[in-house]
């Protein structure tokens, strides 16, 4: 067994490796590279390669770093270990797996379940598996092979019919796919009934005497009661079946039926607009439940074939601030989205929003420091509008606000390394053309009432951009259109001179490019200054006729 | 394009009609012996579907067969059959059969001299059609030869009518043969050369006319008709193609062709464009045109543009008027054009009778205009300007005063609208409903917050206003309301109005949704880490809304309050999954599914009880939201 790894590993290895790094969101490289190397492995037994087993190992973990939701090759992963004789490594394996999930993963569950009954033997152990289980997947959809499993294990390592049918009392009402088959369990059992003491096991003994009317202590005759007991039972049976059903087959038909993926797909897979709505109408239908147990597993199930994409986690954190108002489950949601969705900008500002509220200034400020630095520093040179203004709204809102006389003070109180606004919002508008939302960030300068004062705004951005005459603003109806409201609005200026000013000083200046910049600017006239009329038709009178074609 | 205009949405027809429905009953002074002997004719106008040319062909036809019944009618019937005729013109004055027809009956009925009226209408009504010109003229030869110059006076109207008229010559004719037989040489020498110069179909004809008549009268001769035969040739040429697949040059009620419309256009591009035509030949193209394309407001469009450049203003005006009345209820275009010509008029002389103008087509738009608030804001707008003008060149107090009596006139009409009583302005009272009075209220707002910057006064028009249920769903009242606040920077108020919309103020969705997301980022720009997190530690949003984090709860869903489950909500859960359709679902009320098996302690579960149980098979109840939301008021 002394040979070096490269002999084992012959020339197709490279290649396949260097696609994994190269590519590592896609998934058709990290199976290419895995078959390799399990083939190369095979027989999997206890005598493989140390280094060979290792590198499995890593490849695995790997590719699961990459992919999180891969429940099926967690499964693989973990039988990779058993095969090898590591129990300690597959328990370590399936939990690892399930904390992914938050517990949340069917799959995994009945796989590890299924090894587990073969490899505990301590029943309590077990039954604590078990539990566990079905508080975090028991009222999934398809959740009857696990209690298929749980029932049998009950069944097999008890002593009495008990806990057998509390348990499987409890799986009747549970909306799923194949609830049908409980019931016939459930009704096997009530035919064996064969004495009135057995009645215990279906329901307290208080209800005996005040809902079906049958005395337990009852010396003589009690076959007859035996068999109205029976009776009864069923029609409660019946009633429940109904009820069931009912529900199953609404969720069945209106979305289960619709959901064809249920696992995690390469990042570069798009899944079909019906299936994503599909995904978001089962959702609503099931916050409106409001069966948080049920709420939180579906989010998790919707997660497995969607979490590239972001609506899903912004849902999830929407969910729990807003019906749960839980805020600190909301940002690791937030958080763990962040990491795996391509989409980052939404989770980003949710994420922000949450932090705010948590009051984790530290977070904010780490957060955007690294958003920061993973633009170079240039965050404004950003191509996403939305990523820009969120970035410049909430580095804003971190900042003290600076009322004139204390700057010095509130500079040194600052001490952050984000930008003041007017700096930034100065450096992302030199852009001028190049970037979008120019205007809106304009827009969003001006009724920042509470950060600057009307003069402040005016000499450092629109004079120094009238000042280097770009032509981009200079043309653009809007940029004038702010800055008449900019002085409209002003309240420490009178009526008259700002009437003056933008009549005599602005108009003219726009009138330059009245081809592009009337409409805007007629608006104004419109709402504010319709006795302007007159000046305003000379300044902006077009000196070519339209013609009249057309 | 022209292809813009070939859907006429609905029935045009319907709502034109509508308008015209001040028109008196015709048959209300008939005997009922006489409407009972008559059943059908006054049934068929009474039931009249004026949308429906048969039904109007009917009418027609049965208002007829009475005169062939009753020749010599008593004065009441005359009149109804009469009136009836005055209806149907009155609707469609460009149906010229029917004005033939009307004056034939009248000549029975009245004798000539009522026939020779109705034809003078008729070319009052309808001045671009050739045939109705010939028909006048003809009987005006005939019947009152004697009255020379009043018939000189008339072909000159027909002239300059229809003169430039492609299919023109039976006018021609006429006019000819009338100078022809006057004997005036000169004038018809005028009208010679005249004629040749025009693109007429039949253009070859009055060229050989004209040079055998040159040849007749030597002392008239003219050396231009060797220039001007091939320039009309030209001409002629240049037109045909598009007067050759002209497929339909009169009016009905079917729709215009694409074919024709696009075939218009393209003539109209070619006419204006072409410097050897005169302004009357486009004139009358656009005449024309508009007979089939009457209800094309495409057409009405380019009319008044081409007006405005060639004409002055009492034409302009009269375009306009012509159009608006023409044109079906909910072309506004057209109208906003007309509105924004009388607005630029204002900055020129005259400015009393202008604004007179203005105010007069205001109100006249009010009665089918959806929302009269544009009309309103257009009509303070030029009030301003007119009655309250303030320039920059007087002194400062003047303006001012000006100023404050703008905001006087505003209250005092508001103060009318809500008090009911008469001592605002009539013509704006005339134009002002629930709807549109915000205008005036938002206009009074901003001038005494921007203008007259008095904000104690601001706040007391808002306190005393945001009561009045018209407001409680006015877009513009809110906005300003929110910008004021914004510029106040009253940040309490404003989280209690975000907390209001939706559920005291009924905004449009789309317009809630704007807000809250506007208002988040002003409070992010305006607000910082520290104020907020003190306010939080103090709990202060556990009872109001957080504008950090809740504003985007109410996104979508503006009827969203904190922590309460309102009726809404409990509708929304019978609703899930299938919007617009309530289920009473069936359910367990003591449902063990949330309870985990390790919890159980060995004791069984008490037995199911329901809820809705006996509902499992009950169907579904359909709900319409659309109306029981927006169309019966809670």
């Amino acid at each position: 067994m002394d040979f070096a790894l490269e002999d084992v590993l012959d020339e197709n290895y490279g290649p396949l490796s260097l696609k994994v790094s190269q590519y590592p969101k896609n998934l058709k490289y990290w199976e290419q590279v895995l078959n390799y190397l399990l083939k190369k492995a095979s027989p999997l037994n206890k005598s493989i390669d140390e280094r060979l087993a290792n590198l499995i190992r890593f490849t695995y973990s790997g590719m699961l770093s990459h992919f999180p939701f891969l429940e099926n090759y967690y499964i693989d992963y973990a039988l990779f270990e058993l095969k090898l004789g590591n129990v300690k490594e597959m328990h370590r394996v399936f939990k690892e797996g399930l904390l992914k999930f938050n517990n949340r993963s069917l799959l995994l569950w009945v796989e590890y379940l299924k090894l587990c009954n073969e490899l505990i033997a301590d029943n309590k152990q077990l039954f604590r598996k078990y539990e566990l289980a079905e508080q975090s997947v028991g009222l999934h959809f398809f959740s009857g092979e696990f209690w298929e499993l749980y029932l049998d294990q009950i069944l097999l390592r008890s002593n009495s019919p008990k806990p057998y049918l509390l348990v499987l009392r409890k799986v009747l009402e549970v909306p799923i796919y194949s609830f049908s088959a409980f019931y016939s369990k459930w009704l096997t059992a009530v035919d064996e009934i064969r004495d009135l003491k057995q009645l215990t096991y279906f329901l307290p003994e208080l209800e005996v005497a005040k809902r079906l009317k049958i005395d337990m202590r009852k010396v003589s005759r009690r076959g007859p009661d035996v068999q109205d007991a029976k009776r009864q039972l069923k029609k409660f049976t019946k009633e429940l079946y109904m009820v069931v059903q009912h529900r199953t087959l609404e969720i069945y038909n209106l979305f289960e039926i619709h959901l064809k993926t249920q696992f995690q797909t390469s990042y570069e897979t798009l899944l079909s607009y019906d299936e994503i709505v599909s995904w978001r109408k089962y959702l609503n239908y099931t916050i409106e439940t409001g069966e948080k147990t049920l709420i939180m597993l579906n989010f998790q199930r919707a997660l497995v074939p969607l979490a590239h994409y972001d609506i899903i986690w912004l849902m999830y954190a929407n969910w729990l601030q807003k019906d749960e108002t839980n805020f600190a489950y909301a940002k690791n949601v937030l958080l763990q989205g962040l990491q795996i969705s391509q989409r980052k900008v939404r989770i980003l500002k949710s994420l922000a929003l949450v932090l705010i509220r948590l009051g984790k200034r530290q977070d904010l400020i780490n957060v955007f420091g690294s958003l920061q630095e993973a633009f170079g520093n240039k965050i404004e040179a950003v191509d996403d509008f939305e990523l820009f203004m969120d970035y410049f709204k909430i580095t804003t809102f971190l900042q003290e606000l600076v009322s004139q006389g204390d700057q010095d003070l509130q500079a040194a109180r600052n001490s952050l390394s984000f930008d003041p606004p007017l700096v930034l919002a100065m450096k992302r508008l030199s852009y001028g053309t190049h970037k979008n939302g120019q205007m809106e960030l304009l827009h969003v300068l001006c009724e920042m009432y509470n950060r600057f004062s009307g003069p402040e705004l005016q000499r450092e951005i629109f004079d120094r951009i009238l000042d280097q005459g770009w032509e981009f603003y200079l043309s653009n109806g809007k940029f004038w259109l702010e800055l008449c409201k900019r002085i409209w609005f002003d309240t420490d200026i009178s009526y008259l001179e700002k009437r003056r000013y933008i009549t005599k000083t602005v108009w003219p200046k726009a009138a330059r490019y009245r081809k592009t910049t009337k409409p805007e600017m007629d608006y104004f006239r419109k709402s504010y200054l319709p006795e302007d009329s007159e000046a305003f038709a000379s300044l902006f009178k077009c000196v070519h006729k339209t013609p009249d074609t057309n | 394009m022209a292809g813009n205009d070939a859907n006429i949405p609905g029935n045009p027809l319907d709502r034109i009609s509508d308008r015209k429905r001040s028109l008196r009953n015709a048959l209300a002074e008939l005997d009922i012996g006489f409407l009972r002997d008559n059943a059908a004719w006054a049934e068929a106008y009474k039931t009249m579907d004026w949308s429906k040319i048969e039904c109007v062909d009917q009418l027609v036809k049965s208002t007829e067969q009475i005169v062939l019944k009753y020749p010599k009618p008593v004065d009441p019937i005359k009149k109804a059959i009469s009136s009836v005729f005055e209806e149907v013109l009155l609707r469609y004055p460009l149906f010229f059969g029917y004005w033939r027809r009307y004056t034939a009956v009248e000549y029975q009925l009245n004798g000539i001299e009522s026939s020779i009226e109705v034809l003078s209408n008729a070319v009052e009504s309808f001045p671009s059609s050739v045939e109705i010109w010939c028909d006048y003229l003809s009987v005006l030869m005939a019947n009152r030869s004697e009255k020379v110059d009043m018939i000189k006076i008339n072909f000159e109207i027909a002239r300059t009518h229809v003169g430039w008229h492609f299919l023109s010559h039976p006018f021609w004719d006429k006019y000819i043969q009338f100078e022809t037989k006057r004997e005036c040489w000169p004038e018809l020498n005028e009208i010679y050369r005249a004629v040749c110069k025009i693109p007429l179909h039949q253009y070859a004809r009055y060229y050989t006319a004209y040079k055998s008549f040159l040849e007749q009268h030597s002392e008239l001769a003219s050396h231009e008709i060797e220039d001007i035969f091939p320039r009309t040739q030209r001409l002629v040429a240049k037109v045909w193609p598009f007067e050759s697949k002209i497929s339909k040059p009169f009016f009905d009620l079917t729709p215009v062709t694409q074919t024709d419309l696009e075939n218009w256009n393209n003539y109209l591009n070619s006419v204006i464009s072409s410097d050897s035509l005169p302004k009357e030949a486009a004139e009358m193209l656009f005449e024309r045109c508009l007979v089939p394309c009457q209800y094309h407001e495409h057409f009405w469009k380019r009319y008044a543009k081409w007006m405005n450049n060639h004409s002055d203003f009492e034409h302009i005006v009269e375009t306009f008027k012509r159009g608006s009345k023409a044109l079906p209820d909910h072309c506004l275009s057209f109208r906003r054009d007309f509105i924004k010509y009388l607005d630029a008029q204002l900055n020129e002389e005259d400015v009393s009778r202008k604004s007179q103008v203005l105010y007069e087509e205001l109100i006249e738009y009010a009665a089918y205009w959806p929302r009269r608030s544009e009309l309103v804001h257009e009509y303070i707008n030029c009030r301003k300007r007119t009655d309250f003008t303030s320039s920059l060149d007087e002194d400062d107090q003047q303006i001012l005063k000006q100023q404050t009596a703008y905001t006087n006139y505003l209250h005092v009409n508001i103060n009318a609208f809500f008090a009911k009583n008469s001592e605002g302005d009539i013509q704006l009272e005339r134009l002002l409903d629930a709807d549109s009075i915000s205008v005036l209220i938002v206009e009074l707002i901003k001038m005494t917050f921007f203008t007259l910057k008095n904000n104690i006064q601001t706040r007391k028009f808002f306190n005393e206003f945001r009561r009045e249920p018209q407001l409680k769903n006015s877009v513009a009242f809110w906005l300003i309301y929110y910008k004021v606040l914004k510029v106040t920077r009253a940040f309490e108020e404003l989280e209690a109005f975000v907390d209001e919309l939706g559920n005291k103020i009924f905004l449009p969705t789309l317009v809630i949704n704007d807000i809250l997301k506007d208002l988040q980022s002003f409070f992010l720009t305006n607000l910082n880490f520290r104020s907020y997190d003190n306010a939080t530690s103090r709990s202060k949003y556990s009872r109001t809304i957080d504008p950090i984090i809740e504003l985007e709860f109410k996104l979508n869903d503006p009827q969203w309050v904190k922590a309460k489950l309102n009726e809404s909500k409990l509708n929304d859960i019978k609703e899930s999954g299938h919007p617009g359709i309530i289920i009473e679902r069936p359910e367990i009320s003591n449902s063990i599914v949330e309870l985990n098996s390790a919890f159980f302690n060995n004791c069984a579960h008490s037995l199911p009880s329901f809820r809705n149980l006996e509902k499992v098979t009950k169907p579904p109840a359909y709900v319409n939201h659309f109306k029981s939301d927006y169309l019966v008021p809670k």
